[in-house]
């Protein structure tokens, strides 16, 4: 009765504030026990003489914590990233046509550009395609070559303008020896090049060597492993391996749309761009049948996001689970410090300290430790995310950033907010201590 | 002024309920000293832990003036510690990453406002007339002296009416213990304080109004 409105209006807030309130309700059970247990009291005299008595020790427990901490944080900021640099190197991906087969499969090899043998759709179906009206961009694709390691795609000089929008430098091609390099193609503009038949170890250098292309454009970076791609006129690509340029013999020369049937070889997949969302929908349906399947590759990635957001979940618990595990292991080293220390801590009761004093004593320095240690833990995680994203943006030419949100930082208010509860424990313990017996060490 | 002090038949009993404390009847007029002496494990540091409300298995009945401190609740007990009672040690015990200034005013740390500033002063004001120099250095570097001296100015910051002092000279060598007994009385009697102390130094139990014998945790005649 009660829980229904508050839902209400807890969905009403904006995601900001959402995230904001949570943030704070997370830290309220440590901040209210730091409230009740300091009211009055001046510790951090003390606490300051604890944290330097046992500072190699306290330093250990920090960056225990820390590790635990910044292993959570990492694998949290890490996936998002991942998932946010997959699905922005998509973006430009509306809809692809492609034979019947694996939409995954067809997915990394469009988008992605990862090597494959995929069957081609016939030169009706891209007639099909690309005479639809609701259709505006209807680029056939063909690869299979490389330069220097970089995959040759052949495409339409309109596709290589919507990828790219403005280009970082030069012009699109516009001749069948002409090319456009990806923003991190190790080649400049004006150079001339001879791609190797095939892509890695087996490919061979010497297969085309007639076949001398100009390279007159720079795309700007889209974030997608086609950064990596060198971008041709798909007529070169089907002429160098044999096939007719998808042009009839009085061709003047211009590449691009319109192809003719007749003299179009086939093509893996045609990436496809509507002008109207809801002209996506009606293609998709459409081109799904017996003879070409078509889908979005945002929903392909989406159901693999999916199934990985289960494996997310299971690896955030883990994360969970063990930093629980290194501060129960931590607090209880607090407790054989806090023996240690027992002598002095016999003093302040013997002395008539309250009770509550010397519990707010230890549980400050417990605190004091695993907010220090958690703090670090964020700045660690983030830093340790950011050079990983680095390292697997640079092999997969996906760019991957990895940056602080409010998922890990409600981990980290949950986690100092758990066990600076369970930091009552030493705490609590230290107020059991036989005090004649501590002050006689 | 200082608190009187009656014992009543005290009893105090060990873990495995062995009796390791019998005092029948014992007395201190306010503000006068009460020298205790013993062989070791006969029973005096007890005897003195039991005075202060320390000790778990007590019976019988402790009365500093009116308040029986075995009749009293722990809160209560802690409470009346803190208000009345100073205490010096064999060893200082002191707090040896805080300044000697940080040790003497240790009661500042839980006390209310008023009383907070009334502390700070107080250890001031009794480091420097025990001579204590009380820069910001940390007390691990001053001598054994001046640290039983900065252990007794964080005993008598809180002005108590009563100061219990355990071996309080043992660790020291002569001329300290000579020095310490000297601030230790000469404070004590001019402020009425009610002193006693544990020790087998006869220069301290000299100086004191009156001296017990313990063994076997009961009194003897001297």
């Amino acid at each position: 009765m009660i829980i229904r409105p508050l839902l209400d209006q807890w969905e009403a807030l904006p995601p900001l504030a959402q995230d904001g309130a949570l943030l704070a309700i997370l830290l309220v059970p440590a901040i209210a026990i730091g409230l009740v247990t300091l009211w009055g009291y001046r510790p951090f005299a003390l606490v300051g003489a604890m944290l330097w008595r046992f500072r190699v020790t306290n330093l250990l427990f920090v960056l225990l914590i820390a590790c635990s901490v910044g292993i959570g944080v990492g694998l949290i900021a890490q996936e998002r990233g991942l998932r946010q640099g997959t699905a922005h190197a998509a973006e430009k991906f509306d809809l692809i046509v492609a034979a019947p087969g694996s939409e995954v499969t067809m997915m990394l090899a469009a988008v992605y550009l990862q090597p494959t043998d995929a069957p081609l759709l016939s030169a009706a179906v891209y007639e099909e395609v690309a005479n639809d009206p609701r259709v505006s961009i209807a680029a056939p694709i063909a690869f299979g070559d490389s330069v220097d390691g970089a995959p040759v795609v052949g495409t339409s000089p309109q596709f290589v303008g919507y990828l790219s929008g403005a280009l970082a430098e030069g012009r699109v091609f516009a001749a069948e020896r002409e090319a456009v390099v990806g923003s991190r193609v190790d080649l400049a503009v004006g150079e001339h090049f001879e791609p190797a038949h095939g892509v890695g170890d087996a490919a061979d250098e010497h297969a085309h060597e007639e076949a001398e292309f100009h390279i007159v454009g720079r795309m700007a970076p889209t974030g997608s492993p086609w950064d990596r791609a060198v971008l041709v006129p798909v007529e070169a690509v089907w002429e160098v391996h044999g096939l007719a340029p998808g042009h009839g013999p009085d061709w003047d020369g211009t590449v691009g749309p319109p192809y003719e049937s007749a003299y179009f070889p086939g093509t893996p997949a045609i990436l496809v761009r509507a002008e109207e969302l809801w002209a996506n929908y009606a293609l998709r349906s459409e081109y799904t049948r017996e003879d070409a399947m078509a889908f979005f590759p945002g929903a392909v990635l989406a159901q693999l996001h999916g199934l990985l957001g289960d494996v997310r979940q299971v690896m955030s618990l883990m994360a969970i689970v063990t930093e629980v595990l290194v501060t129960a292991g931590v607090l209880t080293g607090l407790v054989v410090l806090t023996r240690l220390y027992g002598q002095r801590l016999a003093l302040l009761r013997a002395l008539g300290a309250p009770g509550r004093f010397v519990f707010a004593v230890v549980w400050s320095y417990a605190a004091v430790l695993i907010a220090t240690g958690a703090l670090l833990g964020l700045a660690l995680g983030i830093g340790a995310s950011a050079a990983l994203s680095q390292v697997v943006s640079a092999r997969t030419d996906i760019a991957i950033e990895a940056t602080l949100g409010w998922p890990e930082l409600h981990l980290v208010a949950a986690f100092v907010s758990l066990t600076i509860v369970l930091a009552m424990i030493p705490a609590g313990a230290a107020l059991t201590r036989e005090v004649i017996a501590d002050l006689r060490g | 002024m200082g608190l009187s002090l009656n014992v009543q038949d005290l009893r105090v009993t060990g873990a495995q309920g062995r009796e390791i404390l019998a005092i029948d009847a014992l007395s201190l007029a306010p503000g006068g000293s009460l020298g205790v002496r013993g062989p070791s494990g006969a029973g005096k540091s007890t005897l003195l832990y039991a005075l202060a409300g320390l000790v778990r298995r007590a019976r019988g009945r402790i009365l500093w003036d009116a308040t029986d401190m075995i009749a009293l609740r722990p809160g209560a007990r802690t409470r009346f510690r803190r208000e009345t009672m100073g205490f010096v040690f064999q060893d200082a015990l002191l707090f040896e990453e805080l300044s000697a200034a940080a040790n003497a005013s240790l009661a500042a740390s839980y006390a209310a406002g008023a009383r907070r500033r009334a502390i700070a002063a107080g250890a001031r004001e009794e480091l420097e007339r025990l001579g204590v120099p009380s820069g910001g250095r940390r007390v691990r570097t001053y001598s054994g002296g001046e640290r039983q001296r900065i252990a007794l100015a964080r005993a008598l910051s809180g002005e108590p009416k009563i100061l219990l002092a355990d071996e309080p000279t043992a660790s020291l060598d002569r001329t300290m213990s000579e020095a310490l007994v000297a601030d230790l009385t000469r404070r004590t009697r001019r402020e009425g304080i009610s002193l006693i102390a544990v020790s087998h130094d006869e220069m301290l139990l000299g100086a004191m109004d009156r001296v017990v014998t313990i063994k076997n945790g009961e009194l003897v005649p001297a």
